[in-house]
């Protein structure tokens, strides 16, 4: 048959894929199966017990049962929802007017969106603090007291995920045909009728697959939600941490990531459908954008500007104003001895994952470039919560918790997806002869590889560095159940400072949160620089 | 000579039926001739082009060069230049890197290789646009690049799919004829695959077309 028949070097180097899988079976797949079973087995009833005050029925049941954990599950399933709602409402108009208006700046903000990517989960919470907290600006300037309400939490998660959405919609708008909005409205509709009619539908199974990612994020978020949800508004990752980390009840920690598997793992499932149905060929006939005219479309732009300061920059700003508020006194918490330590674990740990990260991810894309169901196997990390990979590991290799390569391993758990995700977009995106023109002009396969395809796959090589990058600097649910307290980084150090009481402990808190910030950031643009591709700048094909 | 023998190969449909693309295809191309391959969209012509530049295999039949059986020999060892409809240019590379390639990957040094290269360029009117990108250039200016690209290294046979199809019909007419001229003086073989029947009639001394899996003579 013909793929028989395909001569050796054009077939896919498979083997390339033996790297990643053997450590996704080690690092996730098996600690997983530990976990599930671990929540299966009898021993699980006995710490659920003690949670509910003795709870009759299956043990894989009891947290429905339970009213407490039900609360839990319930609540961040609903947080989760309220999120969608919200990045919804607010999302699509701004992606509408990003997606339609030409204006300065334009092309740097729609860089900026990726900040939220970048910042990690303990700085934007503490962003949020600063913002919203019982001490922070909103406070200070006589608003009602926003603790223990869900409002930090849910604007938290809404500061994370909007940008997602925006980002998702505005790429969907930019394809909808110009043609058929076009025809729509010679045919009679008017602007809102078109949008109605023609942009909506074009663009709703962007929504619904960005959407599905946001419930993602939201229910399965553990950072956020130890800072900000209180004891009232934590989530299941929370109490799964809580129950393992302060009440040593493994096995009512594993029925509840069993039943968080399961609803992080159907909404993967639904994500994973709607993203093939995306998967369809650029248009050509583009809507132009257009510079605003009138009052009216300022207006809207003015608006859509508003509502990414208000919900995108605002916290960052504030973390930054709270953080030079705090004084001098507060900053020289930077030269102390512990946070030098926790700075060369972070960049330790951080470059070594990176390392290791990249070779994991290049080897996954390359392999999988035509093999649909490997590449799938890549978003594997980002379905599994941080937690329930720790915790996994914590139940499957007990000896081995408090080691640094163990630690590293679960780093690069957590990054090489973004490589490999990065560079198999860069391989769908290479002109599809080019590597058969090299082949034509006498360049061997190896060659071709290292004198075409390399080149031009390392603007995606670095863009999923840099975020890999960023996700190791700000690290934090693995950290705290792996690491040992000489092994803080600066993540863990701000949760330390947060812990600890007084006025003093949180500006200290402050202060790191703004260098991890900043030291996220650095790392992100240190090795995606914001300049353009040296093989293509404006995005032309020869 | 390029001599194909009973070339049959199978074609995987998405639904996963197997169809016959090519089946029991003969062909001779005798050295300093031009064949032109007519056909319409998917009957498999450029897929031929592919097998005898050996980036497809072929299910069955043999592929031959002065009577050598080449049919498993990797692209890299025939030696022949295949010219893309979408010409291939490498984007990351400026205009003389392009053209040198092919010289670099038989061993030349690069100094040396893009000497040539530069050289080959002011032969085909191209010598202010040697450091230019190749997104720079103009359609033609990028078709000119593309076969100064595959002559450079004097390959044994030229392979051509359709070379003008990206471009307006004025700039067709002009630079076939340049093209025609100077693969005359390369005085190598050709296989000329298009869709235009007229373009196949100017170039061909032979004139094939793709039906059914198999050439039918048309002059």
């Amino acid at each position: 048959m013909p793929n028989a028949s395909r001569p050796t070097f054009l077939r896919s180097p498979h083997w390339l894929a033996l790297a990643p899988l053997a450590f996704l079976l080690v690092m996730l797949v098996a600690p997983v199966l530990r976990l599930v079973g671990e929540g299966l087995s009898g021993d699980a009833g006995s710490g659920l017990d003690m949670v509910s005050g003795g709870l009759g029925g299956s043990a894989w049941l009891q947290p429905w049962l339970d009213p407490y954990l039900r609360w839990r599950l319930m609540w961040s399933a609903l947080q989760a929802a309220i999120t969608c709602g919200v990045v919804l409402l607010l999302g699509v108009p701004v992606a509408w007017v990003l997606a339609r208006y030409e204006f300065v700046g334009r092309r740097w903000l729609l860089r900026a969106l990726m900040l939220p990517f970048v910042v990690p989960t303990l700085v934007a919470a503490m962003g949020v603090l600063a913002l919203l907290g019982p001490q922070g600006l909103w406070a200070r300037v006589g608003g009602a007291p926003l603790q223990d309400t869900p409002v930090l939490l849910l604007y938290g998660n809404v500061f994370f995920n909007l940008c997602v959405l925006v980002r998702s919609a505005t790429d969907a708008l930019e394809q909808v045909s110009a043609a058929r909005l076009a025809a729509a409205r010679t045919l009679g509709a008017t602007p809102w009728r078109a949008f109605w009619r023609i942009e909506w539908p074009a663009i709703l199974p962007w929504l619904m697959s960005a959407l599905c990612l946001v419930f993602l994020f939201c229910f399965a978020g553990f950072g956020m939600a130890l800072v900000l949800g209180g004891q009232q508004y934590a989530t299941v990752e929370v109490e799964i941490f809580t129950l393992v980390a302060y009440e040593l009840q493994l096995g009512a920690a594993s029925v509840l990531a069993l039943w968080t598997l399961a609803i992080t793992g159907a909404c993967a499932l639904v994500y994973s459908v709607l993203e093939r149905r995306l998967a369809t060929p650029l248009r050509s006939d583009r809507i132009a954008r257009r510079v605003p005219c009138g009052a009216g479309q300022w207006l809207a732009l003015a608006g859509a500007l508003s509502v990414l300061l208000l919900f995108c920059l605002a916290p960052i700003a504030a973390i930054v104003l709270r953080a030079v508020m705090a004084g001098a006194q507060s900053w020289a918490v930077l030269w102390e001895p512990e946070t030098l330590q926790a700075l060369g674990n972070t960049l330790r740990f951080s470059g070594a994952a990176l390392l290791l990260a990249t070779a994991l991810g290049l080897c996954h894309a390359l392999a999988a470039r035509h093999w649909a169901a490997l590449r799938a196997l890549a978003f594997l990390p980002l379905v599994v919560s941080p937690v329930l990979v720790a915790f996994g590991l914590l139940l499957l290799y007990p000896s081995w918790t408090a080691s640094v390569p163990l630690l590293i391993a679960a780093y690069a758990l957590l990054a090489y997806p973004f490589v490999a995700k990065s560079v198999a977009s860069g391989l769908d995106g290479l002109p599809a002869n080019l590597q058969a023109a090299a082949r034509s002009l006498g360049a061997s396969p190896w060659r071709a590889f290292w004198r075409v395809t390399w080149p031009l796959l390392l603007p995606a090589l670095r863009r999923g560095m840099a975020f890999a990058a960023a996700t190791a600097v700000g690290e934090f649910a693995v950290t705290l159940f792996l690491s040992r307290p000489e092994w803080a980084t600066l993540s863990t150090l701000i949760y330390q400072h947060l812990g600890r009481p007084g006025a003093a402990n949180l500006d200290a808190a402050l202060v790191l949160a703004c260098a991890l910030m900043a030291l996220a950031l650095a790392v992100f643009l240190l090795i995606e620089w914001p300049g353009s591709d040296p093989a293509n700048p404006e995005g032309h094909h020869a | 000579m390029l001599e194909l023998q009973a070339i049959t190969k199978h074609w995987r449909t998405p639904g996963g039926a197997v169809c016959v693309l090519l089946k029991d295809l003969n062909l001779q191309v005798p050295q300093g001739q031009t064949v032109a391959l007519l056909g319409p969209s998917g009957s498999g012509k450029s897929t031929l082009l592919k097998i005898i530049a050996g980036l497809e295999a072929t299910d069955a039949g043999q592929v031959l060069f002065d009577a050598q059986d080449i049919t498993h020999l990797p692209p890299e060892q025939r030696k022949f230049a295949l010219m893309f409809q979408d010409f291939a240019l490498f984007p990351h590379l400026d205009v003389q890197d392009n053209v040198a390639f092919g010289l670099v990957e038989q061993g030349q040094r690069r100094a040396l290789a893009r000497v040539q290269a530069v050289a080959m360029l002011q032969r085909f009117g191209l010598g202010a646009h040697t450091q230019a990108r190749v997104w720079q250039l103009s359609g033609g200016e990028q078709q000119r690049v593309a076969l100064a690209r595959a002559l450079i290294t004097a390959p044994r046979l030229l392979l051509l799919d359709e070379p003008f199809s990206a471009l307006d019909a004025d700039l067709r007419h002009s630079l076939r004829a340049e093209f025609l001229e100077r693969i005359a003086a390369s005085g190598m073989a050709v296989v000329w695959v298009t869709h235009d029947e007229t373009e196949a009639r100017s170039v061909g001394q032979q004139g094939f077309r793709l039906v059914d899996g198999g050439l039918v003579r048309e002059w």
